[in-house]
């Protein structure tokens, strides 16, 4: 019996449920271009996925669709088998945690955690009960009967994801909740969103445009751009094989270089002097990662800048063609050329016209 | 911020007891020449120096005029209009501002019209509603009686609460309040109603506040429209009544001490009220939350 009640509240409930997204559409009044066009998508339940793209990609519109504070008028959502998109918020069992907190002001932490419930009319021992739990969870016990303009960043943070997870939602919505906090402060809340995702279980949508964010919290990435789908995979497929060139020049710091080439006879001429086998013959963009290119070997670039970074330094190289390359290097190096050589296993291809990856076209010997 | 000298701050500071004195000085001869007999202030004029006939020139504003029932009528025409406005002007700003109106910019722009409308301009036609606000039910061919609101105070609170200013000032303030708080509201299953009165109200409060007492100093001043609409002594505003002492003298001669007592008496409300809730006003009219 012990046991049990070791169990943290909101753990012992019912774990997320899977996500299943149909043909959503959607277009605002008087825009020219839907912000999406037709997405479908399956988010697994108890997943951590985060929704990654520039501003402006229709991520924060995915999102409220999910929540309900935005129409979904064509397609469906279905939350395990509950069909939602046509339900209030309040009835589809998710929660939100918002960019700038969003507490009430004029509210205590523990009346902004059991708002939610009070107007759920639940009890009110239960209640208690269950701000105590939460409470506990966050380390935000002794500051219950404070007022928000009398906490830190963090811990409003922590009280807006308390005030989500009190009510025990099947789909916890993240809309970019790290973005005000100070560079040290998104590192370690970073942490502790990873570790309660763990422990809660809820189906986790995290929307943001911070690739480091996605890279570190996500068990899937998805990547929007123009309303679409890029790339829907873990993070580690995301960076060792980029769908598209959008995905490839989105990734990374610095991305991957993206260098114009030409097929012609089954061989590209690569850069660095040698040459690779091409099943087809075209206009193609070679992708290479800075942090993979081979220094000390093959043609001799010409360095344009270099940005030293403590640990290592990026140096921006000129190809002989005249595009600019992206490598980087141990810290302190100096001199105006540098030699670099391209490892063939590193080399990524996309079609030049449509973007998307056409790896499987290059013949590594 | 703003360099500071000495010697500029002395300028200032010039300038800031020569408006103080400017707006003060009618004040001042206003409460000395209500010390004074009437036979004095006839004899040498309008007194800046105290006398001893204040208590005196009090008591007759209370038993020989109607000035107490008019300052009655002038609390309850305010505190109507202002208690109205803030009502109203509550929930049209909240329409607007929250509310996805379709045509919520023309809506806006009519409730604006009202402020370039005042009453002022447009007595006549007001006074013909007010006497039969059936009126326009009566025009479409419903068989209703008439009801005339001319002097009562609904009569001569309401033209005053249909106005765009407090619409504008609040609308203004929930334009400062964050958006997501709202949807946090819809999260946490508030609907609209319950975001209004359990968020929005307690986050309003000090912008009320001001709005209640901006109100409240403009139903209490207002002139024009109860000169009109009221017909009957027992009806009238102070305001209204204060220019009746002048000009009802009939054949004698006016009293000046008495109208100046009466003058003191009917603004001690007012000034009450600001020194009161001050705080809130300048608070208000900043419509910043800190």
């Amino acid at each position: 019996m012990t046991l049990t009640l070791e169990r943290p509240v909101a753990a012992a409930a019912k774990t997320g449920t899977d996500i299943r997204i149909e043909g959503l559409a959607k277009t605002y009044p008087g825009a020219d271009s839907p912000v999406i066009p037709n997405l479908t998508a399956h988010l697994r339940a108890g997943e951590f996925t985060v929704i990654l793209g520039p501003s402006g990609c229709g991520k924060s519109t995915l999102l409220n669709m999910l929540a309900g504070l935005e129409a979904a008028p064509t397609g469906r959502i279905v939350f395990g088998t509950r069909e939602v998109q046509a339900l209030a918020p309040r009835d589809r069992g998710c929660a939100m945690v918002f960019q700038n907190y969003a507490l009430y002001p004029h509210m205590t932490v523990a009346r902004n955690m059991d708002y939610s419930l009070r107007i759920a009319k639940v009890p009110r021992a239960e209640r208690e009960a269950r701000v105590a739990e939460v409470a506990r969870m966050l380390e935000l016990s002794a500051l219950l009967d404070r007022r928000p303009s009398q906490l830190s960043g963090g811990q409003r943070q922590r009280v807006a994801i308390g005030r989500a997870i009190i009510r025990e939602p099947q789909v916890l919505l993240f809309d970019e909740p790290l973005s005000n906090l100070d560079a040290r402060l998104r590192n370690e809340t970073r942490m502790e969103l990873a570790q309660l995702h763990r422990r809660i279980g809820a189906t986790s949508v995290f929307v943001t445009h911070d690739q480091v964010e996605a890279m570190t919290l996500a068990d899937r990435v998805m990547i929007l751009n123009k309303g679409r789908i890029e790339q829907f995979a873990p993070p580690s497929e995301i960076y060792a094989a980029p769908a598209s060139t959008f995905v490839a020049g989105f990734l990374g710091s610095p991305p991957m270089n993206l260098l114009a080439v030409e097929s012609r006879n089954g061989r590209i001429r690569l850069p660095d002097g040698g040459t690779i086998g091409c099943r087809r013959d075209g206009m193609f963009q070679l992708g290479i990662r800075p942090e993979h290119i081979r220094l000390g070997a093959g043609a001799e670039m010409r360095v344009q800048f270099r940005e030293e970074l403590g640990s290592h330094s990026v140096i921006a190289l000129t190809t002989p063609d005249g595009a600019r390359l992206r490598v980087t290097a141990p810290p302190g190096g100096t001199g105006d050329a540098l030699r670099v050589s391209f490892p063939q296993d590193a080399l990524h291809l996309f079609d030049a016209e449509t973007g998307l990856a056409v790896r499987e076209l290059l013949i590594r010997t | 911020m703003i360099e500071t000298r000495t010697s500029f701050d002395r300028i200032c500071m010039g300038i800031l007891w020569l408006g103080i004195l400017f707006i003060l000085a009618p004040l001042w001869i206003a409460l000395m020449t209500a010390s004074h007999s009437a036979v004095d202030v006839m004899r040498s004029g309008l007194a800046w120096y105290p006398g001893p006939h204040l208590v005196e020139n009090v008591i007759r504003v209370f038993t020989d005029t109607r000035i107490p029932v008019q300052m009655f009528n002038s609390l309850v025409v305010a505190l109507m209009t202002a208690v109205g406005i803030c009502i109203l002007s509550f929930c049209t700003a909240f329409a607007l501002v929250f509310l996805n109106l379709r045509f919520g910019w023309l809506v806006f722009a009519t409730i604006f019209g009202t402020i370039l409308l005042p009453v002022d301009i447009r007595v006549v036609p007001t006074y013909q509603v007010m006497s039969n606000i059936m009126e326009p039910f009566a025009a479409l061919g419903l068989p209703v009686s008439q009801i005339s609101l001319v002097n009562t105070h609904i009569g001569l609170a309401l033209p005053a609460i249909a106005h765009g200013t407090g619409t504008f000032m609040l609308r203004q303030f929930f334009r400062t309040v964050p958006m997501d708080l709202a949807r946090a509201a819809r999260m946490d299953g508030a609907g609209a109603l319950r975001f209004m009165w359990d968020v929005l109200l307690p986050l309003s409060r000090p912008a009320l506040a001001a709005l209640f007492v901006l109100m409240f100093l403009g139903g209490w001043t207002n002139y024009l429209w109860p000169l009109v609409a009221s017909s009957t002594a027992d009806m009238q505003t102070a305001v209204v009544g204060l220019a009746r002492l002048a000009t009802d003298g009939d054949s004698r001669a006016p009293d000046f001490p008495l109208m100046m007592a009466a003058a003191s008496t009917v603004s001690l409300i007012p000034l009450t009220l600001i020194a009161v809730l001050q705080r809130f006003l300048v608070r208000g009219m900043a419509l910043t939350e800190k």
